[in-house]
């Protein structure tokens, strides 16, 4: 098997003898220019570039539709207005915490279905395609979809009274922030009167993350399957020689193989979530005194609606920033910082 | 353990691939078909469907401009050319009465085609996104949908609108529209649009069934916030959730705020908040702030998962009471079934007798547009009576001439089109404020319907 | 082939077979609610009725869905196989050399091309249409499927370089010895492999693009050539809505993200075998 997959025959440059230092420098990293010198130049413009604009822009003092990229006096002015107004604090405060609980609730039910479908020896296509269905819709429909069950009144809270639960949750209208620490941390950090809004876990939010996850776990999985596939059969087999426990199977000898996965996943529905739009503005908005806002639609209202393409352009640098704050020591510590 | 053969699995990607082409090959028939689709509407031009075959070839940043010079030709129905039109209608009874005015222009220049550009959502919000960057890029469509007031001025601010006060003058719109609307849609004594039609914002609606079973009597003309709040907390008493709010949409909430505080300021007043000359630190904007707060006690605990169309049905189906909202809302409650004046009756915003909170659509014309001839006919036959009535028939709003045989309207849209020509008009800020101070106002909203802070929520508004 | 891998006992497979039909009912029921929505007629299309079967089976909403979403069927087609396959090759190639051919700064490089992912897209919406505007490719499907490609080679490079992690380099070592180039190194030895990396990739970048709503909207301004998503949107008007006809559209233009799951769906599992990376 192995062998098949080589090439039979010897292909390529032979040595030379006599090469110039960029000829060499060529001959080795030709291949490498030709394949990602396109890439990064394709980047450069339309990532980094326009990132810059962006930058630009956010300093500029551009409201309305005719550009003017003329800088703000002072400078920073359209940041600490932003920073400082309620509605931006909640929508970092729901954004911080929308991602943490969606990104677990994802990656755990990705998982667990995995493993369910991944040994299922019944029906294991119907189930894939059961689970990765939620996927191909609009979110515009399912947000919609979503704040139907949603709605106290007439939605899943008759599916609950029937099965006899007796919890009425207010679900997306629920208004309440739970844990709010803007009184502590006031008292206790300098400056802390700058907080203007309540720093704690907006309830309505729990509907959000619940409809999310039910549209992206089918991805997870999908990622999780197709690592699950990748394990050596030897490994499955050495474990059950020993007599692993399934539990001490998945979580010694899987786990650590799915690692890279895990990666992909936790970086793409990251992003998924940081960008977070479609979804929310159909299902609750902006929510009960911004419970649900998120930075997206802040950026998107600010743009389009009110036009202050510098102060959009500001929350969309903030966005950056905070993915920068949490990804960057992470790629650091995976792909830099280790082994490579 | 069986390894899959390789090319099996290969076969999948080139069957992708092969697709791919497929669908390349589809493309060219099919960009004919959907053009064809495209001048379905146009009952009148029959000539139209062998022409457009270069529209399609057309990438529509490139308008025929040789076909027709700055100077206007005589005779309108002469101009070919193409006319991009570009619009937030496209479903349902906004379609229909869109199909209105496109008929009627094609009736005024047969040998012209049309783009219908249009894209729902958001209360227009995605066609300001896309109508924002096409003006960045220089590609404007050749007429737009639009509306008064602060709506007109950041397009002035960047240039890119001209005046069309030349057609007032050529069809006479001066004598028969409403000087309170020509005014709205005039800065430094140039118009720059033409309105559609007209909805009302301040109607109050309300269940009758509940209302009587809660022993409150039904409102009349003069009905005050005082009032108002006594027969909510009635109802409260009774049983009854007193308000009905779309508050999942944003503007929903802010209509309410603004239909309260039109009612405590009146049209003066309101004239003189909008255009500055009052301050928005005012007692009379504090006390609607209070009364706004007394309201929301009221509201529907389910509200903020509604949209405002499913609030009014819910006011059909008896849920609640009452529900302050613009006069679309006829349409969905008769849709539903509800009869007027036997499950529903309706009244002015409490304190906004004899004022007619205007809710205008309006088009205007790119500055640069070389389809200006056809832009006139446009413009022309959108004002013209039958044009105004079919669409406002359609759309559920009132004419803006006073000339109209009102007579062919349904009983509502008779109301509201004599009381547009005889009331009082004050301009929305939800629907025609600047979108700077419409964006500030509407999250002062959104923060006081949680907090019920009046001294901040009026600091919010003045300091905007 | 599985019997005796761990977790296959009998009792276990009977639990695994009851949980993943209890969680398969959890999942449909959004869609339940979606489908029996399309067939109401309109005003019973509304959260109220949400439970409950329709009274009569309508289908209207199909039909006026169908009717509006047809013309930009197609346009999506032509947009969304090309965008797809153009970037994960391209991720291919880059993951290739992420994974297997490292040089000095290469994982800098990396995580700044990662970076790229996370850019909102609403602020670089108008930098792209003077982009395209400026190399001639505004208001085409072709300037859509640039932008596409552009935005899609992170995700698919991340994806790509993190599978190709996984695979031993032995593989690699043997070919150099037999003096391949490093391109037949990928494409004779590599390429076989990655069927699941393309399957990952392409499913994400197929149902990405295919309910992209945002750049289909700004970049191409021609009705007659926007894609499906755009038509969908304007299924609902903006005062107007009819619920049955937006909840059908939704269906309708699932359908072929669907098929594509349905297809690639089995590839997952097959794609790989550890016969073949030993």
């Amino acid at each position: 098997m192995t062998t098949n997959a080589l090439p039979q025959s010897r292909i390529g440059p032979q040595p030379k003898r006599a090469r110039t230092s960029l000829s060499r420098f060529l001959e080795r990293n030709g291949f490498r220019i030709l394949v990602l010198g396109p890439t990064l130049l394709v980047l450069g413009i339309f990532v980094y570039g326009f990132i810059a604009y962006t930058a630009r822009v956010s300093v500029s003092q551009w409201q309305g539709l005719a550009v003017n990229l003329e800088p703000n006096d002072p400078l920073m002015s359209t940041y600490s207005e932003m920073l400082a107004s309620p509605r931006f604090q909640a929508d970092i405060r729901n954004i911080t915490i929308f991602t943490v609980l969606f990104l677990t609730l994802a990656v755990v039910l990705g998982f667990v279905l995995a493993i369910l479908v991944h040994n299922s020896l019944r029906s294991r296509g119907l189930f894939r395609g059961v689970f990765l269905f939620p996927y191909s819709l609009s979110f515009i429909v399912t947000g919609v979809v979503w704040r139907w069950i949603f709605t106290p009144s007439t939605g899943v809270n008759l599916i609950l009274d029937r099965l006899g639960i007796d919890a009425r949750p207010g679900w997306i209208t629920d208004p309440t922030v739970v844990g709010d620490v803007s009184g502590a941390l006031e008292t206790v950090v300098p400056g802390g009167d700058v907080i203007n809004t309540q720093l704690g876990i907006p309830l309505a939010l729990i509907a959000v993350v619940i409809a999310a996850s039910w549209q992206l776990a089918g991805f997870a999985m999908a990622i999780f399957l197709a690592g699950l596939a990748g394990i050596p059969e030897e490994l499955a087999e050495a474990a059950s020689l020993d007599g692993a426990k399934t539990r001490q199977y998945y979580w010694h000898v899987a786990m650590p193989q799915l690692r890279p996965m895990l990666v992909t996943i936790l970086v793409i529905l990251g992003h998924v979530s940081l960008k977070s739009f479609d979804l929310v503005v159909a299902m609750s908005g902006r929510g009960p005194g911004f419970a649900t806002d998120v930075p997206g639609i802040y950026v998107f209202e600010q743009t389009f609606r009110s036009l202050s393409f510098n102060t959009g352009a500001a929350a969309s640098i903030v966005m950056l920033l905070l993915v920068g704050i949490i990804i960057v020591p992470y790629l650091y510590r995976t792909y830099v910082g280790g082994k490579s | 353990m069986k390894a899959i053969p390789k090319t099996l699995s290969w076969k999948v990607l080139a069957a992708l691939l092969a697709l791919a082409l497929t669908a390349a090959a589809c493309g060219s028939d099919a960009e004919t078909t959907t053009t064809e689709a495209e001048v379905e509407n146009s009952e009148s031009a029959t000539d139209a469907d062998d022409g457009d075959e270069p529209t399609a070839e057309d990438d529509g940043d490139e308008p025929t401009a040789e076909d027709d010079g700055d100077e206007p030709t005589e005779d309108a129905t002469s101009s070919t050319g193409e006319l991009e039109i570009f619009s937030w209608w496209t479903s349902g009874s906004e379609d229909t009465a869109l199909q209105a005015l496109i008929s009627a222009f094609q009736a005024g220049a047969p040998n012209a085609d049309i783009i219908n550009g249009a894209v729902s959502g958001g209360g227009g919000a995605n066609a300001q996104a896309v109508l924002a960057t096409r003006i960045q890029g220089n590609d404007l469509p050749d007429t737009w949908q639009s509306g008064p007031g602060g709506r007109l001025t950041p397009y002035l601010e960047a240039d890119v609108i001209r005046p069309v006060t030349e057609v007032y003058d050529d069809a006479g719109f001066r004598d028969t529209m409403p000087a309170g609307l020509i005014e709205s849609l005039s800065v430094d004594g140039e118009i720059y649009a033409v309105a559609t039609g007209a909805h009302r914002g301040n109607n109050l609606w309300y269940n009758k069934a509940l209302l009587d079973g809660a022993g409150v009597d039904a409102p009349a003309g003069d009905y005050t916030n005082e009032q108002f709040l006594a027969d909510l907390a009635t109802l409260d008493a009774a049983g009854v959730t007193g308000l009905c709010l779309g508050a999942n949409q944003a503007f929903a909430v802010d209509e309410l705020f603004e239909n309260i505080l039109l009612g405590v300021v009146g049209p003066e007043g309101w004239a003189a908040l909008r255009d500055g000359d009052r301050s928005w630190d005012d007692p009379e904007v504090r006390e609607a702030a209070e009364i706004f707060g007394q309201v929301l006690d009221y509201v529907d605990p389910d509200a903020s998962a509604l949209t405002w169309d499913q609030a009014i049905l819910r006011l059909a189906d008896g849920t609640c009471a009452f529900n302050s909202m613009g006069d679309w809302a006829y349409g969905e409650l008769i849709n539903s079934g509800a009869v007027d004046n036997e499950d529903f009756g309706y009244v002015n915003q409490p304190g906004t007798d004899g004022v007619f909170m205007l809710v205008v659509d309006a088009f205007v014309v790119a500055k640069d547009t070389p389809n200006w001839d056809l832009a006139k006919v446009w413009l022309t036959e959108m004002g013209q009576p039958e044009t105004q009535l079919e669409f406002n028939i359609a759309k559920g709003a009132s004419p803006v001439r006073n000339d109209v045989d009102t007579s062919a309207l349904p009983p509502y849209q008779q109301g509201a089109a004599d009381a547009l020509a005889a009331d009082a008009t004050a301009l929305s800020i939800v629907h025609h404020g600047e979108p700077a101070f419409q964006t500030v106002m509407s999250e002062a909203v959104t923060i006081f319907a949680q907090t019920k802070d009046v001294e901040q929520f009026v600091q919010a508004l003045a300091s905007a | 082939m599985t019997d005796r891998k761990p977790g296959s006992n009998r009792k276990a497979r009977v639990v695994g077979l009851v949980a993943l039909s209890i969680l398969a009912v959890v999942f449909l029921t959004p869609v339940y609610v979606m489908v029996v929505a399309s067939v109401k007629p309109p005003n019973q299309a509304d959260a109220i009725y949400m439970w409950q079967l329709p009274e009569s089976l309508e289908t209207s909403g199909i039909e006026q869905a169908w009717a509006k979403l047809k013309p930009n069927f197609v346009n999506s087609l032509l947009l969304v196989l090309p965008a797809t396959i153009i970037s994960s090759t391209i991720g291919a190639l880059n993951g290739f050399i992420f994974a297997k051919m490292p040089f000095r700064g290469s994982n800098v490089l990396f995580a700044s091309l990662l970076l790229g992912m996370f850019i909102p897209y609403q602020v670089v919406l108008i930098p792209i249409v003077r982009f395209l505007q400026y190399v001639n490719l505004y208001g085409s499907i072709s300037g859509l499927i640039l932008v596409h490609v552009v935005y899609g080679i992170p995700i698919t490079t991340l994806i790509f370089r993190n599978y190709y992690e996984q695979i031993p380099s032995e593989i690699l070592e043997a070919s150099q010895v037999d003096g391949a180039t490093p391109f037949q190194a990928f494409t004779r030895l590599m390429l076989p492999l990655s069927l699941p990396g393309f399957v990952v990739a392409g499913i994400f970048q197929f149902t990405n693009i295919w309910n992209d709503f945002i750049f289909g909207i700004t970049v191409i301004p021609d009705p007659a050539k926007q894609p499906i998503t755009v038509a969908l949107n304007n299924l609902s008007g903006t005062l107007s809505i009819e619920w049955n006809a937006v909840m059908a559209g939704a269906l309708i233009a699932a359908i072929p993200t669907a098929l594509v799951y349905v297809v690639l769906g089995k590839y997952f599992v097959q794609g790989l075998t550890s016969g073949s990376v030993k």
